[in-house]
């Protein structure tokens, strides 16, 4: 574990010099992810525009929503998407048989090995805003308790989400060239914008399956809107606590189909 | 014959990532049910004044019209064939560069199209969604040959985006941009009566409404006889000025294009 840490620390400074050598794309991915960020925005508030409430969910609560959400996925953009963009070329031209004769973890390497420091922009931009828009506008006060133990909960989704990435992703060592998965993945996620009630709610009872991405964040915002949590984080543990063995097992399981670059 | 065989050779190589193809597909599929799940939950806690028919088959068609309508060619025009130099093959031969892209996403729209109809079809019996779509024929073949404008225009559009390569190094924000205001302002969020009005008439001002959501509320039967017709005018008028622009920039890039090395 130590070691493993040792070795991430050292990534994350091969990253920033990496950063530091190609200034104008770290320049553009910035913008890209500011961009997104705004747009989602602009999304919410399109929506809340005819929808004053959903819920019990204010307009000003979901757009609350929408701020953590930026803050959340600024993060799990910045430690993981980027290696998942990556997945499919790894597999694809035969990377992957690097990362296993490595004395380390191939799940550790092939996830978490490249650093997308932009994203922590975006989402220290949403966090600042977040907190400004519910000390603001929703007159909330957060004390310093609340602020960690939303940043725990944070931890937990991080896992989750990251479980759920790395599940799809393993698809690609069967069919590498469907590095399109990790496009779906990006639209999948954003469900967590929203209420668990988005799904609850509907006629369409198929879209169940995804009821667990819509307590990424609506599970640790309800602690700094002093809402009630209820079930919800308890059930945030159960599918967390799942995902991420099934993720490990699918992993694994996948490796032996694993044909390196002539498969 | 030699322009059907070459079409039927392009379709074979589509064939080939079907698979591929389906996943983009299911991605389009996500967000239009994305937004339809968000009205109807909400349509059963707020007194919205929508007719949720409507919006229902707007989100249903914006699934079809999202896979055939919109083009997705621009990173190719712009990353293989101008910055990695796969133009020259086009040059070479004896088919205009614009036709010869058109054939080939074409063939995706026809397999994603096809996906689409499919979809419509399992998704409005399992979920009982109920459809409303223009009954009198000549309303239908003027929204279908609005569709056909929407295509073309989103396609020229697409064209020039990609041949701003000619001069950028790095097009992808700009593409990310591109991107960001499509999905606004062509309905792919919402359709543009449920937009704020400040923002309604923006939209109407470009050309990105009669891309989608002109051509798929003609559809759905929103239009007078007078209104297609001023849609499909308005259509045809942006179609002509994007050629032309097209031509015009194109003719100017291909003097800086160096092939491998751009």
């Amino acid at each position: 574990m130590f070691h493993h840490l040792k070795v991430y620390i050292m990534l994350l400074k091969l990253n920033f010099s990496r950063l530091l050598a190609y200034r104008s794309n770290f320049f553009y991915s910035l913008l890209v992810s500011l961009l997104w960020g705004g747009f989602s925005v602009i999304t919410i508030l399109t929506l809340t525009h005819r929808v004053k409430s959903f819920f019990g969910w204010t307009q000003y609560e979901l757009i609350a929503l929408t701020l953590g959400y930026n803050f959340f996925i600024g993060i799990f953009h910045g430690l993981f998407s980027r290696n998942f963009d990556e997945f499919s070329y790894h597999v694809d031209y035969g990377l992957l048989d690097s990362l296993l004769l490595k004395p380390l973890d191939a799940q550790f390497l092939i996830s978490l090995q490249y650093i997308g420091y932009a994203n922590f922009i975006r989402s220290g931009i949403a966090g600042v805003a977040t907190y400004v828009f519910l000390t603001n506008y929703l007159n909330l006060t957060l004390t310093f308790g609340q602020i960690l133990f939303f940043l725990t909960i944070i931890f937990v989704a991080l896992i989750m989400i990251y479980s759920l990435w790395l599940a799809v992703s393993t698809l690609m060592i069967w069919s590498p060239r469907l590095s399109n998965l990790v496009d779906m993945m990006y639209s999948v996620s954003s469900l967590g914008r929203f209420p668990k009630e988005l799904v609850l709610e509907t006629p369409y009872t198929f879209f169940l399956v995804f009821f667990p991405l819509t307590l990424i964040i609506s599970v640790p915002m309800k602690v700094l809107l002093h809402r009630p949590l209820g079930w919800d984080l308890a059930l945030l543990i159960f599918f967390t606590t799942g995902l991420f063995l099934f993720s490990r097992w699918f992993w694994r399981f996948a490796l032996k189909s694993y044909t390196s670059a002539s498969g | 014959m030699r322009l059907f065989r070459i079409f039927l050779l392009h379709f074979q190589s589509i064939a080939q990532h079907r698979t591929r193809s389906l996943v983009w597909f299911l991605l389009s599929l996500f967000n239009p049910f994305m937004l339809l799940l968000f009205w109807t939950a909400s349509a059963k806690d707020n007194q919205l004044g929508i007719d949720l028919t409507v919006i229902s088959t707007y989100y249903l068609l914006l699934v079809l019209g999202g896979s055939t309508l919109m083009a997705h060619q621009e990173e190719d025009v712009a990353v293989m064939d101008i910055q990695k130099g796969a133009l020259v093959k086009y040059l070479l031969r004896p088919i205009p560069y614009y036709f010869m892209r058109f054939s080939e996403e074409m063939h995706y729209r026809i397999l994603q199209g096809g996906y689409g109809i499919v979809a419509i079809i399992i998704l409005s019996n399992i979920f009982q969604i109920s459809l409303k779509f223009v009954s009198d024929p000549l309303f239908l073949v003027l929204a279908l040959v609005s569709c056909v404008l929407a295509y073309l225009l989103s396609f020229t559009y697409k064209m020039l985006l990609g041949i701003l390569a000619f001069w950028l190094i790095e097009t992808r924000a700009i593409f990310e941009f591109a991107e960001v205001v499509t999905l606004i302002l062509c309905g792919f969020l919402v359709p543009l009566d449920l937009l704020p009005s400040w923002l309604k008439l923006v939209a109407q001002l470009t050309p990105f409404p009669y891309m989608i959501y002109y051509p798929l509320s003609a559809l759905i039967g929103q239009f007078s006889l007078y209104g297609l017709a001023s849609i499909l005018a308005i259509q045809a008028c942006w179609l002509g000025v994007f050629f032309l622009t097209y031509k015009l920039v194109f003719g100017a890039g291909i003097k800086r294009f160096t092939a491998v090395g751009q």
